[in-house]
């Protein structure tokens, strides 16, 4: 394996946010002091384009990571190796320091619905996803890094708790694990769990890095948008996950209603208050933030 | 009793998310039914209670949001054609295609490479051979943009190159490259569209458009029937000479050729014996 996982979870790239087409004139021209970008794997693979050139460009100057949603890590369908050797091809191409998706399946029957589907928490799906994870570390030779998803509903008579089904994926497997903390609100309050006590479930150990974004609220539910600021609950929630994991890299997604690359960044850079209370960090940002000036 | 086994509680999963009509109307649907009984369902058997939504309710939040999403990726590629169809109409649209042609890639990007072809056929569409001409530009502009990456050649480093041999000359073109002829002004209405004065679905007028990549954006050129027929003979491989006869007496061919190679619109050139 070309990166172990003690090495991923050591190592914090500081406060990142999502790479967003919008924003890449801003990037380019000014060059922001921004400590890494993630990219959306699947907009830089199956194209040569531009996306692939302004990758280049990026990625020689900032730390990228990659982050996908079409591996369909938990489909009963064969995996997709040819998607796979590409992923590891643009991880060669832009230096990503890991690759991550999602734990759940995209598609069965060869069609991919283009959506993050929940999986049952079952000792059945468990195996079958463990079986999976390990063919797939050994075709990309390195951890695979995999998110807790925005879920809107749970299937009947589960044999785990979700940090109970993450926890025994990741030690069978080895796995690093992507921590949302916006998905665990979510998810805490679709389903009426104790989001906390879920945060004090889950093996920090295997976590590489967060997740922050905005969600939509409605009557019946919670839906995980990406389309605001993130949440005053949510901040919270990552002061304590700040807290049981001893920090790590924090990236914020940002994929509709997408403001300027300044708001976005700001918003990203709050999670240094939370990290540490005694943070100026925001005043620094208001006396230098001259918008679109490189800091 | 038992849970289900993964695969079949996924094959239901998914034909209730991509099921056209809504998750309740799908659960009742014979196929899905089939699968996992409707009953099944009801007694709480298969998706965990919430106190706020019954078990279609919840399963409709996917339902719906795999339309909306799909529908969303398509109005990126195929915007122009929404304009004409109106939102319910370019919806229903989409909806009709995705139950002949879903999502078969990891990438989105290919979702529509079928709609034009579709909508060619799509009986009852409002303009449709106008419509399907128009999705055809605009797949042509999506194609171009996604083209693998290419290295334009330079032809002015032939300069010792003697012009006879030049009329022997194969040309390879940019993998970006498309010639499309039309039977409408098609992009006499895509233009005024994208710049936001959108104007009147046009009568049928033969035209011709070159689609290409340079300098990592896309362009539309669009070409007499004269410089249509240059371009593709050159495209088809043949040689320069031959290529060039295709064109009408006094036409300004060695500009066009010179036009061509500045657009960067071949990769390689072969000189015949
Ligand atoms: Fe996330």
């Amino acid at each position: 394996m070309t990166s172990s996982l003690a090495t991923l979870v050591g190592s914090d790239l500081g406060i990142g946010i999502g790479l967003r087409t919008t924003h890449y004139e801003t990037i380019l021209e000014e060059r922001p002091a921004v400590d890494f970008f993630e990219i959306l794997s699947e907009n830089y693979m199956h194209t040569g384009g531009r996306p692939v050139r302004v990758l280049d460009e990026i990625a020689a100057h900032y730390a990228i990571v990659m982050h996908g949603v079409s591996m369909n890590i938990g489909s009963t369908d064969p995996l997709d190796r040819d998607y796979l050797r590409q992923l590891k091809a643009l991880q060669q191409r832009c230096g990503a320091r890991w690759i991550s998706d999602h734990i759940c399946w995209t598609g069965v029957e060869g069609k991919n619905l283009h959506d993050l589907l929940p999986l049952p928490y079952t000792k059945g799906a468990l195996r079958h996803l463990i079986e999976r994870v390990r063919a797939v570390q050994d075709i990309l030779e390195q951890p695979l890094v995999l998110e807790n998803p925005s879920t809107y509903l749970q299937f009947a008579g589960p044999d785990y708790t979700e940090p109970e089904f993450l926890s025994e994926l990741a030690t069978a497997t080895g796995c690093g694990l992507l921590m949302d903390v916006n998905n665990v609100f979510v998810c805490a309050s679709n389903h009426d769990f104790d989001a906390e006590g879920y945060l004090r479930g889950v093996p920090w150990d295997h976590v590489v890095y967060f997740h922050l974004a905005g969600h939509t609220t409605y009557e019946t539910h919670r839906l995980d948008t990406h389309d605001g600021p993130v949440c005053d609950e949510v901040w919270d929630l990552y002061r304590i996950a700040h807290e049981l994991s001893g920090g790590r890299s924090t990236l914020l997604e940002w994929d509709a209603d997408i403001p300027d690359f300044q708001a976005v960044h700001d918003e990203a850079r709050k999670a240094l208050r939370h990290r540490d209370p005694k943070s100026t960090v925001t005043d620094v940002v208001a006396a230098s933030g001259s918008a679109g000036a490189p800091r | 009793m038992s849970a289900p086994e993964l695969r079949l509680l996924q094959r239901w999963f998914a034909g209730v998310v991509e099921h056209p009509s809504t998750a309740d109307v799908a659960l009742a649907e014979s196929a899905v039914d089939a699968l996992i009984p409707e009953a099944q369902v009801a007694r709480g058997e298969i998706l965990a209670p919430n106190p706020r939504l019954d078990a279609a309710a919840m399963l409709q939040i996917y339902n719906g949001g795999y339309l909306a999403r799909l529908v969303e990726a398509l109005q990126g590629d195929y915007g122009a054609v929404a304009h004409v169809l109106g939102a319910d109409g370019f919806q229903d649209l989409v909806a009709r295609y995705l139950a002949e042609f879903p999502s078969r890639h990891p990438n989105l990007n290919r979702l529509g490479r079928c709609l034009p072809a579709f909508i060619a056929r799509d009986d009852g569409l409002p303009h449709r051979a106008f419509v399907a001409e128009l999705a055809e530009l605009e797949l042509a502009c999506a194609r171009a943009f996604d083209a693998p990456e290419f290295e334009p050649l330079a032809v002015d480093q032939f300069g010792d190159v003697a012009p006879e041999q030049w009329m022997s000359a194969r040309f390879t073109s940019n993998p970006s490259l498309q010639l499309l002829a039309f039977e409408h002004p098609v992009d006499e209405f895509y233009q005024p569209w994208k710049e936001g004065s959108p104007v009147d679905v046009p009568e049928p007028l033969s035209s011709h458009v070159a689609v290409f990549r340079k300098d990592e954006r896309v362009w539309r050129q669009r070409f007499t029937p004269s410089m249509h027929a240059v371009l593709s003979a050159l495209v088809g491989g043949q040689p320069l000479g031959e290529a060039l006869a295709a064109a009408e007496e006094g036409e300004p061919v060695a500009e066009w050729f010179q036009s061509f190679a500045a657009d960067g619109l071949f990769v390689s050139v072969e000189f015949g014996a």
